[in-house]
């Protein structure tokens, strides 16, 4: 015991690793907030940096560049509506008619705020309980991935904001659109029609910023003599009642995010849409109607996101076994640096699981205070006028998108996706849920299909299956349950409306 | 006129002296067609620092997934064959022209090296029924329903099931999954029986005694997990005309880039490999160090290719028969 | 004022509710159609897959494609059963404004420029005519500083940061 907090202690007395963690962290918030820029692409670029650098050195700057990349993401989704990240996708759905409002400012100022906490609450959760998370995530067997993709999926009628028809529609083409390219697992090819840039797919990044980005900018120019609205930047920082009010919900979604993060196979993008989902479910009246300003709306999704940040290392440290994409390649970084990473990790080498904690921890502070510094500088890219910022924002969604992959080819889908998306805006289809289907359709599918191989292909096998497992069962009745709170029986019997 | 006649004096002067200078010059691009995180990419930016070290440029290292890495390999056969395209590949390709994905595979290409090769393991979960290789094969043939792990055709867990079923006569229930990593955490919560999958994926957690490793598809025993039996010692003889067979990861240029730059890239490649720090990353890893390089790589290549095709095409899986191509049955 | 007033003063009537339009937009059925015709399309490319079981990989694009001309359908029966734009209202003067059709033209020629200017010298251009055009024709200098502040942060974060090899 006296060991580990030496251990934990070491960063905090280190000023060099001190150092690249801040760095870090204000290198991943830009990094974040730059759309096609991602905190996967900064830490694998940072293991051939870091090659020749002592592992705790190379491990100090990757966390600092993955917790500051997470939060990065809202800030672009809050100002601009385009996310940063697939983890901000939520995020902007109230943060950018806050930012419309002239609350940029008061938005921003309380994601960092809660961001700090959920992010404490994931490494609080990594510290105390990360074997018996981890050995509980195993147990979630393709079925159950599958559930919770449907669950995810539910959210299309929650984040239209319109016609639900339309919102459906759109989020079933993105479904279909996601089908797109080689199957990773069978390798058959569905709707390539012998193209190769179409066997590679499209990928969801591709298409959030066409859908988001240039149909924001294309929208904008209906009106482009409009002025940007003058942001309120008196009160960055929630007072106390402001914090306590929404304590309850940001635990709760910090809790989601610290889960579904410790899901292998789930991240940050998954768990702050089902935490938004959640929190719209649950909040019955909040001030604001949600998609037009709900503070709510901002808490969920971005403390689902940090939580999910210790919620990935737990699956990794404990077992090897990777949360989400960034934690992927930080394995690979420690087997690089001679460390075998996997169920011998925290017998073999204790400290790293107490470093990382602590270099977790020291992100988390140093993500609080460089993002409120950082709340002014940011809040007047929106003051810009349109004229000018719109096409700096074409050409950012041009470069961002070719630097995924390096592709042309990528770049006319973006913009294909810009087009789109401006035509579906005009007629009351809402984009968020077809961005939304094209993330979660393969998780569906796949899911789906694995589940359907384990029960032999026969029907009642598969059906069986959702009562005879508890974790199965649970998300079935969830799921039931999400479906009748629609009807209007339920609204009747809890006395709504 | 004068003007004309200089500038295209100074373009020939200039054209001249870019072909004299030495290679490199100017940094080199290299394409890993796997994803960030997976095992290619590991081996792969394990081995480029340092042999960008011994270049004096760097390689810019660059993740072009897709079509089981067809994207990338058509990138570098498409670039100019200068030597600053590089392609870090895995065995893939060797199924391109089967599977009608892609016409070119590494016949357009030049081996700079093979870094290291991947042999199959079988494991079961820690807590399983099969003790030992010759239970799962006996249990199969009884005919009792095994739920066993695969990826899509192509991958080296699809291949090596297709291998066992083919020798033994038995059939397995196949649970297709995206990749090596999401098969094993499945097999880790019990949600299928056994997988074969890649000794890189897996030696981790057989060391860490969280899964149990019941053969490795081999002719000898693997250094980093000696306690694994081959199948040869289950089932001696019957793997013969298909083993040595494993999965590879190297380094390969486009076939008729100068002769001066490959040497250069060999060289370099190979300092890198022989450096210790290699050498443990390959051992913590699981992997096999191969080292392979000119016609030995070469060898390696078309041995794998022989085995893979035609096991390919005998499960159906391939679009067209391997004979097309006049690649040879093992 | 406090934060709840300035929330309540500006937030627009309860949206959470869906209210359908009185009047249909100009080319609305159209595009409902092209929905319709896109679910068709996605049925049929989904008949040459593999279809043998339950698990086969033509479940799911089947199912969406299902979903997508119901959705369609529904969607054009709505959009029939509304009130007629005002006559003269197109739908190509509705969807693109000016503005809109200067800048998506933008957009395609700089597409196709790419490749032959390179990164820097189309996106400049781009950027430089992209605020003049929105100025109206004003501020011709203010263009070229900001458009090249712009460039340069851009380029020095992707090229040189991230090593991304520009176009």
């Amino acid at each position: 015991m006296m060991n580990n907090l030496q251990y934990f202690l070491i960063p905090f007395l280190d000023w060099h690793i001190m150092g690249l963690l801040w760095g870090g962290v204000l290198a991943g918030i830009w990094v974040g907030a730059i759309p096609g820029l991602s905190g996967t692409m900064a830490v694998s670029l940072l293991i051939s940096f870091t090659f020749s650098w002592e592992l705790n050195n190379a491990l100090a700057v990757m966390c600092g560049v993955f917790v500051g990349a997470v939060y990065g993401g809202a800030i672009t989704a809050i100002l601009l509506n385009i996310p940063g990240a697939p983890a901000a996708i939520a995020t902007g759905m109230d943060g950018y008619p806050l930012a419309k409002k002239g609350l940029a400012g008061k938005a921003i100022g309380l994601c960092t705020t809660v961001s700090f906490f959920a992010s404490m609450v994931g490494v609080v959760t990594l510290a105390v309980a990360a074997p018996i998370i981890a050995n509980f995530a195993l147990k979630f067997s393709p079925r159950d991935f599958f559930l919770l993709a449907a669950m995810g999926i539910l959210l299309i009628g929650s984040i239209g904001g319109g016609d639900p028809v339309k919102g459906i529609m759109a989020g079933v083409v993105g479904i279909l659109i996601s089908m797109v390219g080689m199957d990773p697992s069978t390798g058959e090819l569905r709707y390539t029609f012998g193209n190769l840039n179409l066997m590679a797919g499209i990928s969801f990044v591709t298409a959030m910023i066409g859908l988001f980005g240039v149909s924001e900018a294309l929208t904008q120019f209906r009106d482009s003599r409009a002025k940007s609205p003058k942001q309120d930047l008196t009160k960055i920082m929630p007072d106390w009642t402001t914090f306590k009010k929404y304590l309850p919900l940001a635990l709760r979604s910090s809790a989601i995010g610290v889960f579904i993060g410790a899901l292998p196979g789930t991240g940050g993008d998954v768990a702050a849409l089902l935490a938004y989902d959640q929190a719209k479910r649950t909040i019955r009246h909040p001030e604001t109607p949600f998609g037009q300003g709900a503070l709510e709306g901002i808490v969920a999704p971005e403390t689902a996101n940090k939580g999910a940040i210790g919620g990935a290392f737990i699956p990794m440290l404990t077992l090897g076994i990777p949360g989400d994409a960034i934690t992927a390649i930080m394995i690979g970084a420690l087997f690089i640096h001679g460390l075998r990473p996997g169920p011998m990790l925290m017998i073999e080498t204790p400290h790293l699981f107490w470093m990382i904690v602590s270099m977790l921890t020291i992100s988390s502070v140093a993500l609080f205070v460089l993002g409120l510094l950082s709340v002014r500088p940011f809040s007047k890219i929106i003051e810009i006028p349109k004229s000018i910022i719109m096409p700096v924002v074409i050409i950012l969604s041009v470069i961002g998108t070719y630097a995924i992959q390096n592709s042309v080819t990528d770049v006319f889908y973006m913009i294909g996706f810009g087009a789109l998306g401006y035509f579906m805006r005009l007629y009351g289809y809402p984009t968020g849920p077809m961005v939304l289907g094209i993330i979660l359709g393969p998780l569906l599918d796949s899911n789906y299909r694995r589940a359907m191989q384990g029960a032999e292909n026969e029907i009642a096998q598969f059906i069986a299956g959702f009562f005879t497992s508890p974790i199965s069962l649970f998300l079935t009745l969830a799921i039931a349950f999400m479906l009748f709170s629609q009807t209007k029986t339920y609204r009747k019997l809890r006395g709504i409306d | 006129m004068k003007r004309v006649v200089g500038s295209a004096l100074l373009f020939v002067l200039l054209a001249a002296g870019a072909a004299f200078a030495e290679y490199p010059e100017k940094p080199i691009q290299g394409y890993v067609m796997w994803g960030a995180g997976g095992a290619l990419d590991n081996v792969s930016r394990a081995a480029a620092p340092n042999a960008a070290d011994a270049l004096g440029k760097s390689i810019i290292m660059q993740n072009k997934t897709g079509a089981t890495g067809a994207i990338a390999l058509t990138t570098v056969a498409n670039a100019a064959a200068d030597g600053y395209s590089i392609l870090f590949g895995a065995e893939n390709p060797n199924l391109y022209k089967v599977t009608g994905i892609s016409e070119f595979d590494y016949d357009q290409f030049d081996p700079i090296i093979l870094l290291m090769a991947n042999v199959g393991v079988v494991v079961v979960p820690k807590d399983s029924p099969y003790k030992t290789y010759a239970d799962l094969i006996a249990a199969a043939k009884s005919g009792k329903t095994i739920n066993m792990g695969s990826t899509g055709p192509g991958g080296l867990p699809y291949v090596a099931t297709n291998m066992i079923q083919k020798i033994h006569g038995v059939k397995f229930n196949l649970v297709a999954f995206d990749g090596e990593g999401p098969a094993i955490t499945a097999l880790m919560g019990g949600h299928i029986d056994a997988v074969a999958v890649g000794l890189l994926a897996a030696s981790t957690y057989i060391v860490g005694d969280t899964i149990s490793g019941l053969a490795v598809i081999s002719p000898e025993r693997i250094e980093s997990v000696k306690n694994v039996p081959t199948v040869l010692e289950a089932f001696p003889g019957e793997y013969d005309s298909y083993l040595p067979w494993g999965a590879f990861f190297g380094v390969f240029v486009k076939k008729g880039t100068p002769s001066e730059a490959q040497n250069k890239l060999k060289e370099a490649f190979l300092k890198s490999y022989n450096d210790p720090r290699f050498a443990e990353f390959a051992d913590k890893m699981g992997g096999v160090k191969l080292g392979l390089t000119g016609d030995d790589a070469r060898k390696y290549i078309e041995q794998n290719k022989s085995v893979s095709a035609w096991l390919l095409y005998d499960a159906g899986g391939a679009k067209v028969s391997p004979e097309e191509f006049k690649i040879p049955r093992p | 004022m406090s934060d709840e007033q300035i929330l309540n003063a500006t937030a627009p009537a309860d949206l959470s509710v869906y209210v359908p339009e009185k009047v249909r937009k100009p080319g609305e059925i159209g595009f409902a159609l092209l929905g319709i015709i896109f679910g068709l399309l996605g049925y049929y490319f989904a008949l040459d897959m593999t279809h043998d079981s339950y698990s086969a990989p033509s479940v799911f694009p089947k199912i969406a494609s299902t979903i997508i001309v119901l959705c369609g359908l529904v969607s054009l029966v709505k959009a029939i059963k509304r009130e007629a734009p005002a006559a003269g209202e197109t739908a190509f003067g509705y969807l693109l404004p000016k503005d809109v059709i200067v800048m998506l033209v933008m957009l395609l020629v700089y597409c196709f420029a790419l490749p032959i200017l390179h990164f820097p010298l189309a996106s400049y251009a781009f950027m430089v005519i992209g605020m003049i055009y929105l100025h109206g024709g004003k501020k011709i200098i203010q263009s070229f500083i900001y458009s090249g502040i712009a460039l340069a942060a851009l380029v020095a974060v992707f090229r040189y940061v991230f090593l991304v090899i520009l176009p």
